[in-house]
């Protein structure tokens, strides 16, 4: 019937289109043609409401949907708990506004500044201000006076295990509890990129530099442009800005570090030990 | 050059339905004698070709009444330089696409019922040669429903080359897909079609 491109048809192929082509052309009921015909010269059809309504394209089985709902609410569970614990406030000394992301809250109003700080975020301390922060068997730190900082939400209990902190100015000093174990942290300022497995050190960040005192355990400190040194117990390491190009120093802990330290230590070691 | 051109977009306009360009702008106007022309010349192909597609009287006078109503409205975007087949064509094919998704169309590939040719036939036929009218349709009703049962892509490829005498290449520009894949289509459409007819039409 068409003498189109069909050279390359297989004998079945030819065969089958010869039945098809056999096949007579089916004819319309004649008194719905002239009914039809009537309709369309009158313009009495297109009067009508179309009779053909497409249905939206057919949706997957039902068990299909019922096990991705399954399925988003396992992950969704599995998710929540993973969380680790939240933040608390486990000590404030001083007076002023606190600002946490972009609310602003007085540093005597404990339980919102708890709510607000649960899972992390942004704080910005008073001049004469400083805060402890306890995620109960994970992680403490307390945030010095002027302290602005990232807090991260504490490390979740199987998965997503690590937290990072950046401190952007001021003394943070930072100590691991036992449900720490296995987890990571990093902590980084514009000098210096600290990594940690698990300890007790200080990570002060001043006009002049960054300084990470180690108190316990050892943790690797990066500064900018240079390789990574491993910093052990009883040992600060002060990175310069970038800017004045001057080597990373060594050298023994601060006093005043060690003292800050042994003090969030021994006043979070209850919280810690969960 | 001119009287040349005009004869050339008459041709053109002519085609397969034979209508001339004076008769397709008044077309555009909806004026009834040019209308009743236009219908005459394309309702038996758009017929053909809607009831090949759908394989069912009554599912193909619903698309048949569906083409012409969309004809109508649209009237008045008829081309009169060219032939106006293919344009029903494309018309008919949509339609049936729409009708694959409603739920007409559904519930009727659930069960045969009396106005389905394949169960009306046998109810009904008869004729001077009883024995050989009945050997012949039911050959054309196990062709018939072999057709019914492809994909309605493959169904689509099959009707509009060997029923309507569309090229590949016009196939292709039909159904949007490439010249290739349209041949592709078409050769496993046969190829489908062979296995369902496998040992039936001995």
């Amino acid at each position: 019937m068409t003498p189109y491109d069909d050279d390359r048809l297989t004998p079945e192929q030819d065969r089958v289109r010869a039945v098809l082509l056999a096949l007579p052309a089916a004819e319309a009921n004649t008194e719905f043609r002239t009914r039809l015909r009537a309709q369309f010269i009158s313009g009495a059809l297109a009067e009508q409401q179309p009779a053909i309504v497409p249905l939206p394209a057919r949706a997957g089985p039902a068990w299909l949907g019922a096990a991705l709902a399954v399925a988003a609410g396992l992950v969704l569970g599995v998710m929540l708990f993973n969380q680790g614990p939240i933040w608390q406030i486990a000590r404030v000394r001083g007076e002023g506004t606190v600002l946490v992301g972009d609310r602003m809250l007085s540093m005597r109003d404990v339980g919102n500044l708890s709510a607000a700080l649960a899972r992390g975020g942004r704080v910005r301390l008073p001049a004469d201000a400083e805060m402890d922060l306890v995620a109960p068997g994970a992680i403490a730190m307390t945030l010095s006076p002027g302290s602005d900082v990232d807090v991260p939400p504490a490390p979740g209990r199987w998965f997503q295990r690590i937290a990072h902190v950046v401190v952007r100015a001021g003394e943070t000093y930072i100590t691991t509890g036992r449900r720490f174990h296995g987890a990571h942290l990093t902590v980084a300022t514009d000098e210096a990129r600290v990594e940690v497995v698990g300890t007790t050190f200080a990570v002060l960040r001043h006009e002049e530099g960054t300084c990470v005192c180690v108190m316990e355990g050892k943790v690797l400190v990066g500064a900018v442009g240079e390789a990574p040194v491993e910093v052990g117990a009883g040992v600060r390491r002060f990175c310069y800005p970038r800017a004045l190009g001057l080597p990373s120093e060594s050298a023994p802990i601060l006093e005043s570090s060690e003292h800050a330290l042994h003090a969030l230590r021994s006043s979070t070691t209850r919280l810690l030990e969960r | 050059m001119e009287g040349v051109g005009a004869e050339a977009g008459d041709r053109a306009a002519a085609g397969s339905s034979g209508l001339d360009r004076a008769t397709l702008e008044r077309v555009r106007e909806r004026e009834p004698e040019a209308l009743g022309a236009l219908f005459d010349a394309c309702f038996p192909r758009v017929f053909s070709l809607v009831h090949r597609l759908l394989g069912d009287r009554t599912l193909a006078e619903d698309a048949a009444a569906e083409v012409f109503l969309k004809v109508h409205r649209a009237a008045h975007t008829l081309d009169p330089g060219r032939d106006p087949a293919p344009w029903l064509y494309t018309i008919a094919t949509n339609v049936c696409r729409d009708l694959w998704r409603s739920g007409a169309y559904r519930m009727s590939r659930r069960a045969a019922s009396v106005h389905d040719e394949a169960v009306a036939d046998r109810l009904t036929s008869g004729g001077d040669e009883p024995e050989q009218n009945l050997l012949v349709r039911e050959r054309e009703t196990l062709v018939r429903s072999a057709l019914a049962a492809l994909p309605d892509p493959l169904r689509v490829a099959i009707v509009l080359h060997d029923y309507q005498g569309l090229s590949h290449q016009e196939v292709a520009q039909e159904t949007g897909i490439e010249h290739a894949a349209a041949r592709k289509r078409y050769s496993r459409a046969l190829a489908a079609l062979g296995q369902l007819l496998e040992g039936k039409l001995s």
